[in-house]
């Protein structure tokens, strides 16, 4: 890592979700869905991070827990749960479960801040930029780097 | 390139590979009976499409082998060469060479090394004067130009300079300089109007002339400039996505067919109308039409050939290909056409309209021939007198006369008779009927199975769908039959009866929609077989042995990802048949066998199953030669005693390897282990049985298809986990005592008296909750490699046909759970791999 400034633009269209008390956001543009929680099969051997499978119209695709992606404890299951269906890649689909979907917020250059080398809960490599609208902090994702293999 | 181009090359690529494997099928066939001429025809005709294609994706090299394979077959075609050892030879390394720049060129990739060397192998197998396979263009392009409104997808001439390198000097030129700029915009006009004709990109051409004279002027200069770049820049996107368009025509036309739209048809018609109506004018015009004109008629028919050809227009094609090939000779020497060729020509053309208005009709160039064009195509012997049903029947479709005859229904002569005055149009079977020789029942059950055969022959050339398209039809069939079941189990359905009947009927039409979809997937292993063919006919040729291959069943049809999980094991197992099964010559001699040796490779349905079974008439296995050899690579204890069987089965040990020496052929490490594996993992075995001195056969049992499986379903906790049913032995609900702890090596049952472990999936698992006392719970003994297995549950809920689902997930998982399916209840449900469930 060399300097905090992202190397790409972090402008855009995001969907923000929240986990336990923070406000996250990823690439809109990421998104296939957001379902309702679904009864979901854990899978025996998979790393704590892969809560488990879900059918999604007859196809099974992994949910992975944001709460263990972020290094905290399991939460209360709530009616808000929701899991976000995103591409990941070669024509894979992804579950994402977090506590609830917030809203779609677009962020100009001026909203964006690089992330901060220190203070963040959560591991920053994975945080694309810190975006700031109606004074709310929320933390932008790079995707590619929360779904990275742990 | 436009964008679009990706899914024309996979097309493209698609189209080649079976285009490649017809070659490769024929070309075999060739080798073994050298006056094959239908092989020669069809080998012919896939490397002119490959041809055609590669033409319109630009991809020179492809276009250029292709080309002169094609030129070669040609000439053994017309009998100018024949087709020995050296033809066939160089034709089957030109496929070769096709295919791998067919893969390089799917890949994007520049193919490594060249073919220089193969095509001038192939040119210095031509004969001597090969015909000019396109004829020269006269003089006066204007004039001509009209007479080549459509592109010759078959023709690219070899000089043309690609659009995009005109278009790149068009670029490069500098404005100021007007005359090289107008003559660049004029090459480049030149070049989309000889082969795109003068519609192609008309606007486009007019506003750069236009806009040429622009440059003289300083002031308009740059702007001038820009525009006409941007305009070459539309000219070039709009040409090549036209040929691309057309290049793709008949995969299009196939999948239209099943939409109803048919955009190439339209346009195929217009053209040919438009073609015809010119080529009449032409005649009509002139009762003895000069050379100029001639030539001018052959391209209109040369060209409604093409066109013909690209979309797959069986007749239309040989008939336009029939009458050019009659006006060759008067325009070749140059003559006036004479009044026999003159009302050839216009019979043709009425002929080509007959069969024009019944595709429009019909929307196929199948079906029963028109009478105008059946009789036309009789008199050029096209169509068979002999034949004279009127049938169009594709290679490989028996005809209905010779079906009765079979079936015993009529004699040979009767046919004959019949037939010898059959009109055009009319039809063996209702002759045959009104003359009393066969019943209407007769006829009809004789055109059913014809209609069968023809089903079962042209099937896989219907319609290519993606096999994602294909996946998502099977998934949601699978979710359609789920939510059936929830629907079915509704307290307020199942207390009416009227509901639950109609809902049961609903069930049946799902189930059957169900075994439909899982059907597509499905794959004649005509293909793979193929590949075998071509692997003995190389590998016998290497090691300098005659093999006489025989195939049978390769219409057997399992799925396709078996048929691709077998290909790699087979051909293995055919070279190591060739190499080490079958003996050299002399030695065959010795044992007093003929001298080719024979391997067979053949397919059978039984039961639920797919057997294919790899058979040589070599030396065999010798058990204690293979028992001497495992010892001393003390791979068996050496005091070890083992059945034939189990001997045989040494060769699947890893690092066993019976060649005394290690040939080119086989034996380069990869054994029979690895055959063996890949096996086992679509759910297959390996048999062996051999003879010493008389062969060995190689027995694959495969499941009919990987994609469903009969499982029963078993709870633990509140997981349901599912095993195949064809490994599970026995149920045992335990008594006190009956499961006995074994010092370091766990529980373990007494089962068919055997000591067998037990494995507590709740346990291995980590699901909470399970049952842990085993006496109230129940164990499942299973079969596996290595001895059998038992599994503790906490209940066996029954059995369910699953549809078997992929995790969907590449992170790792425990190695005992091979896939998933969705329960009736919309949950997904684990399958477990009872081989590995103990793997670490």
């Amino acid at each position: 890592m060399t300097g905090n400034a992202p190397a790409v633009s972090v402008s855009g269209t995001y969907l923000t979700f929240q986990v336990a008390s923070e406000e996250y956001g990823i690439e809109i543009l990421k998104v296939r869905e957001i379902i309702g929680m679904l009864p979901i099969t854990p899978v025996p051997g998979s790393p704590a991070v892969m809560q488990g499978v879900v059918n999604l119209r007859g196809k099974v695709i992994p949910v992975l827990s944001m709460r263990t992606r972020f290094g905290l404890p399991p939460g209360e299951p709530h009616p808000h749960n929701v899991v976000i269906v995103v591409d990941g890649g070669d024509g894979t689909q992804i579950g994402l479960a977090v506590d609830r979907v917030r809203e779609v917020a677009k962020f100009s250059e001026v909203d964006t801040e690089p992330p901060p080398s220190y203070g963040l809960n959560i591991d920053a490599s994975m945080v694309a930029a810190l975006g700031k609208s109606q004074n709310r902090i929320r933390i932008l994702l790079d995707l590619a780097k929360v779904l990275a293999a742990i | 390139m436009p964008s679009d181009n990706a899914e024309f090359l996979h097309e493209f690529v698609a189209e080649s590979r079976e285009h490649l494997d017809t070659s490769e099928h024929s070309l075999l066939r060739l080798t073994r009976e050298p006056g094959d001429a239908e092989a020669v025809q069809a080998c012919f005709r896939a490397l002119h499409t490959i041809k055609g294609g590669a033409g319109f994706m630009g991809l020179d090299r492809i276009q250029g082998l292709a080309h002169v394979a094609e030129q070669l077959l040609d000439a053994v075609r017309e009998g100018r060469a024949t087709a020995g050892p050296g033809i066939c030879d160089a034709l089957l390394a030109a496929v070769t060479r096709l295919r791998e720049l067919v893969e390089a060129a799917e890949q994007s990739a520049a193919p490594e090394g060249d073919e220089d060397g193969l095509i001038e192998r192939i040119r210095s197998l031509l004969p001597a004067a090969p015909p000019e396979d396109y004829p020269a263009t006269p003089g006066g392009s204007a004039q001509n130009a009209t007479s080549r409104r459509i592109g010759r997808p078959s023709s690219p001439p070899s000089d043309e300079t690609p659009l995009d390198a005109i278009a790149g000097e068009l670029v490069a030129t500098d404005p100021a300089d007007q005359a090289r700029m107008a003559q660049c915009v004029e090459r480049l006009a030149q070049a989309i109007v000889r082969r795109d004709g003068p519609d192609a990109a008309s606007c486009e051409l007019a506003g750069m002339r236009i806009l040429v004279e622009s440059l003289a002027d300083p002031a308009q200069r740059q702007r001038a400039h820009t525009d006409i770049l941007s305009l070459a820049e539309m000219a070039v996107n709009r040409v090549i996505s036209a040929r691309l368009r057309r290049a793709a025509a008949p995969a299009a036309a196939s999948l239209a067919a099943a939409s109803g739209a048919e955009p190439t048809i339209t346009d195929f018609l217009a053209e040919t109308g438009d073609l015809l109506s010119r080529a009449e004018a032409v005649l009509l015009a002139a009762p003895h039409p000069d050379p100029s004109q001639v030539e001018e008629l052959f391209r209109c028919f040369h060209t409604v050939k093409g066109m013909a050809s690209y979309l797959g227009h069986g007749r239309i094609e040989a008939l336009a290909h029939a009458i050019e090939g009659r006006l060759t000779g008067a325009r070749d020497a140059g003559l006036q056409l004479p009044t026999e060729l003159h009302q050839l020509a216009l019979a043709g053309i009425d002929a080509l309209r007959c069969l024009a208005t019944e595709l429009k009709r019909s929307g196929t160039d199948r079906g029963p021939w028109p009478p105008t064009a059946a009789r036309f195509a009789t008199e050029l012997g096209l169509l068979a007198e002999a034949r004279g049903d009127g049938e169009d029947v594709p290679l490989g479709v028996p005809r209905i006369g010779d079906l009765l005859v079979e079936t015993g229904s009529v004699s040979r002569a009767d046919i004959e008779a019949a037939s010898a005055d059959l009109k055009p149009g009319e039809r063996l079977g209702d002759k045959l009927v009104e003359s009393g020789k066969i019943t209407r029942e007769q006829a009809e059950q004789a055109a059913a199975k014809q209609a069968e055969i023809a089903a079962k022959v042209q099937g896989e050339s219907f319609a290519r769908v993606s096999i994602g398209r294909l996946e998502e039809l099977v998934n949601l069939v699978g979710e359609l039959l789920i939510t059936q079941a929830m629907v079915s189990q509704e307290p307020e359905i199942t207390s009416s009866p009227r509901l639950s009947q109609v809902i049961g009927r609903q069930a049946r039409v799902v189930r059957d929609l169900q075994s439909l979809a899982l059907s597509l997937r499905l794959v004649p292993l005509r293909a793979t077989f193929q590949k075998m063919a071509r692997a003995v006919h190389d590998t016998g040729r290497k090691l300098g042995k005659q093999i006489d291959f025989q195939i049978q069943g390769d219409d057997v049809e399992v799925d396709r990802t078996l048929a691709e999980a077998i290909a790699d094991p087979l051909l293995h197992m055919v070279r190591n048949a060739v190499d080490h099964g079958v003996e050299d010559a002399a030695g065959r001699t010795a044992a007093g066998k003929p001298a080719a040796g024979v391997v067979r490779l053949a397919a059978a349905h039984s039961g639920d199953h797919v057997l294919i079974r790899l058979s040589d008439d070599g030396k065999g296995l010798d058990p204690a030669k293979l028992v001497a050899k495992a010892k001393e690579k003390g791979l068996i204890p050496i005091d070890a005693r083992l059945s034939d069987a189990e001997a045989f089965n040494l060769i699947f040990l890893p690092g066993f390897s019976t060649a005394a020496a290690v040939t080119a052929v086989s034996g380069r490490g990869v054994g029979m282990d690895v055959v063996k594996r890949n096996v086992d993992r679509v759910k297959g075995r390996v048999e062996i049985a051999s003879e010493v001195g008389r062969g060995s056969t190689f027995t694959i049992r495969l499941p009919l298809t990987t994609a469903i499986l009969d499982a029963m379903v078993l709870r633990v906790a509140d997981e349901r986990l599912l095993v195949p049913i064809t490994s599970v032995i026995e149920a045992i609900r335990p008594a006190a005592g009956q499961v006995g702890e074994v010092m370091g090596r766990g529980r373990v049952i007494e089962a068919r008296r055997q000591l067998v472990p037990v494995v507590a999936l709740g346990q291995v698992f980590g699901i909470g909750g399970a049952e842990a006392d085993p006496t109230r719970a129940v164990l499942l003994v299973l079969e596996r490699e290595g001895g059998a297995l038992a599994i503790q549950v906490d209940e066996i809920l029954g059995l369910q046909q699953v549809v078997i689902k992929p995790l969907g997930s590449d992170r790792p998982h425990h190695p005992g759970i091979a896939g998933s399916a969705i329960m009736g209840d919309g949950r997904v449900g684990l399958i477990l791999d009872p081989g590995r469930l103990l793997a670490d």
